[in-house]
């Protein structure tokens, strides 16, 4: 029972992280990608993980994939903020080029 | 809360993590644990901070653990709310400024990475009180609307207290 739902569970992260990896495809504007790919390592990943955490229950095992988790969650933001912020200093237009 | 109660909370949450390292719940593992975190955070206040954690990152394990809750929800709305752009492929992304009150360091800080973590909108900048912000299809540009779009939930729950 327990292993079902946590199947079921990082079978809808999957699909969380193909639907932004479609997003990057359909857009053509550098932007718009870190916007929608954000969607693959937040939405997707945490799903995935919580997914995993279930599927093992209670152990150190999940433990250690949640504090894997939280570091994630708190450097994530930072890359994303350092590569946009870069890209905008060094004159990205944001419509087309 | 006082600076005893959360020098404990502090060590106990390091202890854990120690814990979870040698993936053993023995005596010897805690009483290893407890001493060298303490002396760590002793080593780390007296020598390598200019002031002590309890005035850089004042938090509360539970009020913590509530907001990061609160977090995951609002992750979970936008990021379905992100789907039906996707498939249809209108993005005009647009760069908007809004003004935050918070006030020290820390909580700016887990403002603007809250704001980054919610899928559909990055900071780009900070200056004093001023966020720039980049907005997937942005509703309006004018700053208190678009703070209230943006951040509104958010900053109520720093608010709070964390």
């Amino acid at each position: 029972m327990q292993e079902t739902i946590g199947t079921l569970i990082i079978i809808i992260g999957v699909v969380f992280v193909a639907i932004g990896v479609i997003g990057i495809y359909r857009f053509d504007n550098f932007y718009a990608r870190a916007l929608v790919s954000s969607k693959v390592d937040t939405v997707g990943y945490l799903t995935l993980m919580i997914g995993v955490m279930i599927k093992n229950g209670f152990s150190f095992f999940s433990l250690k994939v949640f504090v894997i988790l939280v570091i994630t969650m708190i450097i994530n933001p930072l890359i994303t903020h350092s590569m946009v912020r870069s890209a905008h200093i060094s004159g990205y237009k944001i419509g087309k080029e | 809360m006082t600076n005893k109660i959360y020098t404990l909370q502090l060590i106990l949450l390091l202890t854990l993590f120690w814990i979870i390292l040698f993936e053993r719940f023995t005596p010897i593992i805690i009483g290893t644990g407890l001493c060298i975190v303490s002396l760590s955070i002793w080593f780390s206040e007296k020598y390598l901070m200019e002031s002590t954690f309890y005035e850089l990152f004042p938090f509360n394990i539970f009020k913590l653990l509530r907001y990061a809750i609160f977090l995951v929800i609002e992750i979970y709305k936008s990021g379905i709310s992100i789907i039906p752009v996707i498939f249809t492929g209108t993005a005009k992304p647009g760069v908007v400024e809004i003004h935050t009150e918070l006030e020290s360091n820390i909580l700016l800080v887990i403002l603007c990475n809250s704001i980054t973590l919610t899928p559909g909108t990055i900071t780009l900048d900070i200056q004093g009180h001023r966020l720039l912000v980049l907005w997937l299809n942005p509703k309006t540009m004018q700053p208190t609307m678009a703070g209230i779009y943006i951040k509104g939930k958010i900053e109520q729950k720093l608010k709070e207290g964390i």
